[in-house]
């Protein structure tokens, strides 16, 4: 059943969101990749041979379906974005937040190359 | 008018509802956008994402808030739509079909660039708060960790004690990073070669504010979004970790 597939997004994310935590408390920070242990986890999950083999294709839908509508979550997120703080905090946050972007952005070629050579 | 008072009554009560309606006609809209005006030259998404902000900005100063759309009563639901919650389930979800040997390959660097992607942001932050002026090594740091992501700002402002102005502008220096790295990705990312999933990780260690990140690469090439989020989901927790303590202790040692 569909479902189904909703219900295991719900596992690994609330199990991935437990160690972000957790990491968090440890580290006195807040959350630490939390998603991204999740993310993890969902691929180590759907990655198996049960997964491939037992598993029912509705279920499969159920997860597909929440990947899907993930577009119109983001144009929703941007609808609630603080356009207007980003021009109230003048010229240092707008070349703080703005280089910041745009010096690692051009960084990310040279580091990529690296990564190739990893494998 | 009666008719009016039961749509208004309506929609408040069903926000998430009604949401998927306004998301949907912002969509639908942008691809005849994109089909008459830009002759299918830009993607949907790019242009849906256009409109948000635009949207977003008028809401912003029509209310004077800071949550765009979702402050104004009748279309609260999209807060609900676009917010943490969904967003972070919907991100996991996104993983699914994500290769683990491409994870693997670009695992090493991932950790790599995330600390240059913190250290970076932060020193850039610290640059501009000096040129522009500022002489408490304590606002220095914040604004610089502020850099980093609109959270890590005013966490490290917080435990470390700069001033509410400090803090303000750090807020707004990661919400400047967040728009342009939705703008700057799609922008430049064929320019910068991010066309694989090891360079989408990097990307997501080095810019890192998970929001701009996402939306960015959804823009550019959808495929890559599951790779290049799973870096940047680690990113604050690592900002806020060493923003407010080794990064500020070497700042304040060198200042």
């Amino acid at each position: 059943m569909e479902i189904y597939g909703l219900a295991i997004l719900t596992g690994v994310f609330l199990l991935g969101e437990i160690i972000g935590y957790s990491l968090g408390k440890l580290l006195n920070v807040g959350d630490v990749g939390g998603v991204g242990f999740a993310m993890l986890f969902l691929v180590l999950l759907t990655n198996t041979r049960y997964w491939n083999d037992k598993v029912s294709e509705k279920t499969k839908t159920g997860v597909k379906f929440v990947g899907a509508i993930y577009v119109p979550i983001i144009v929703a997120m941007v609808l609630q974005s603080n356009i207007i703080g980003a021009f109230r905090g003048g010229l240092v946050a707008f070349l703080a937040g703005g280089l910041a972007v745009f010096v690692l952005l051009l960084l990310t070629p040279f580091l990529s190359r690296f990564a190739k050579i990893e494998k | 008018m009666w008719l009016i008072d039961i749509f208004k009554e309506l929609v408040t009560k069903n926000g998430l509802v009604w949401s998927f309606l306004i998301v949907g006609l912002i969509y639908y809209i942008s691809t005849y956008v994109n089909k008459y005006i830009f002759r299918e030259k830009s993607n949907t998404f790019t242009i849906a994402m256009i409109i948000a902000m635009i949207i977003s900005a008028i809401a912003g100063l029509y209310t004077g808030k800071s949550k765009g759309l979702a402050d104004v009563k009748l279309f609260a639901g999209v807060g609900l739509l676009g917010g943490a919650m969904l967003r972070d389930y919907a991100i996991v979800a996104t993983a699914y079909g994500a290769k683990i040997e491409e994870i693997k390959k670009g695992g090493l660097m991932a950790v790599i660039s995330l600390l240059i992607g913190v250290v970076g942001s932060y020193i850039i932050g610290v640059i501009i708060a000096i040129l522009f002026g500022i002489t408490d090594v304590k606002d220095i740091a914040t604004i610089g960790a502020g850099a980093c992501t609109f959270i890590v700002g005013p966490v490290t402002g917080e435990s470390i004690g700069a001033s509410s102005e400090a803090i303000a502008l750090s807020v707004a220096a990661g919400v400047v990073k967040a728009v342009l790295a939705m703008i700057l990705i799609p922008l430049l990312g064929n320019a910068l070669k991010i066309n694989n999933p090891q360079s989408a990780m990097v990307l997501g260690g080095l810019i890192g504010t998970t929001s701009g990140t996402v939306a960015g690469l959804t823009a550019l090439n959808p495929a890559l979004v599951p790779y290049g989020a799973m870096t940047a989901t680690f990113y604050t927790g690592l900002g806020c970790l060493l923003a407010p303590s080794v990064l500020f202790l070497i700042t304040r040692a060198i200042l």
